[in-house]
């Protein structure tokens, strides 16, 4: 079950932070409390989600504690208009510029492909949310893809 | 409402976001799964125990509670019935008002902790309940 669920678990924690700062020990306590409290099946999908909501709560714990909404990666980030060509191929950090919720979203929507039930339930936020929530971040992701000069080089 | 540019970047964002799930992430190596195993292994024994002394620290608290009460109860039977004037009256009454005191101040020292918030210390800091 861990090597199945570990490595997209990571890369959410991972993108959804926006760095790599606590990411460990939030994956490695979203196993603890799965284990602790174990589903009595052995669906993976249903694992799967399980950990990915576990994952959610400790990730909104984890900004309400920070007091913002923010990384500590985002403000080392330097300005737009200062990023040479290397930092503009950096997806990541592009990414990163984005806010946590809108990275949340728009990873579990694109990334692990998961219906708007299992976001909201992911991401603790309503279901008739969802939608809204998510064209919000798809605009934010584009304007910023604009600016970067990366829109377009994806759609081939 | 619905964005009038939304359609058009949902192709773009989905084809930017699956290049961006290709990349490399900057990790160091993942957490030991089974270190991860061991302690939650850890964790649920520390919960099973806590289940187990749950009664047993509730019926100390219960024991505390009634001892406390008993012994007030004494001694405001003893101030109600004259106070120094039954002291003076036989060595037994003085006893029993020192025994109430001596239980009233036992159970105020037993209770003094658990009422400033005394916890069992968890095992692993990092771990907080799932609520």
């Amino acid at each position: 079950m861990y090597g199945q669920t570990a490595g997209p678990l990571r890369a959410y924690v991972v993108r959804t932070l926006g760095g790599i700062a606590h990411a460990d020990d939030i994956v490695q306590e979203t196993y603890l409390r799965a284990l602790r409290r174990p589903l009595e099946t052995a669906d993976l999908r249903e694992w799967r989600a399980y950990l990915f909501r576990i994952a959610g709560n400790l990730l909104t714990d984890h900004w309400r504690t920070r007091g913002r909404e923010a990384s500590v990666d985002d403000a080392a980030e330097p300005s737009v208009r200062d990023r040479d060509a290397t930092l503009r191929l950096d997806l990541g950090r592009i990414f990163a510029r984005l806010r946590p919720r809108d990275r949340q979203l728009l990873w579990l929507a694109y990334v692990e492909r998961a219906n708007h039930g299992e976001i909201a339930a992911a991401a603790g936020v309503r279901v008739q949310s969802v939608k809204v929530l998510l064209s919000r971040a798809r605009n934010r992701l584009a304007r910023l893809l604009r600016d970067t000069g990366q829109y377009g080089v994806g759609v081939r | 409402m619905r964005n009038d540019h939304d359609d058009n970047h949902v192709a773009e964002v989905a084809a930017w976001m699956e290049r961006l799930a290709t990349e490399p992430l900057p990790l160091q190596a993942p957490p030991d799964p089974g270190l991860i195993w061991l302690k939650a292994q850890m964790l649920r024994r520390w919960d099973a125990h806590r289940q187990t002394t749950a009664s047993i620290d509730l019926g100390e608290s219960v024991q505390v509670g009634v001892g406390a009460a008993g012994s007030l109860l004494l001694l405001l039977l003893f101030m109600w019935r004259g106070g120094a004037a039954f002291i003076s009256s036989g060595p037994s009454l003085a006893i029993g008002m020192a025994i109430s005191l001596v239980l009233l101040a036992s159970a105020v020292i037993v209770a003094f902790p658990a009422a400033t918030g005394r916890q069992p210390q968890h095992p692993s800091p990092r771990i907080r309940s799932e609520s």
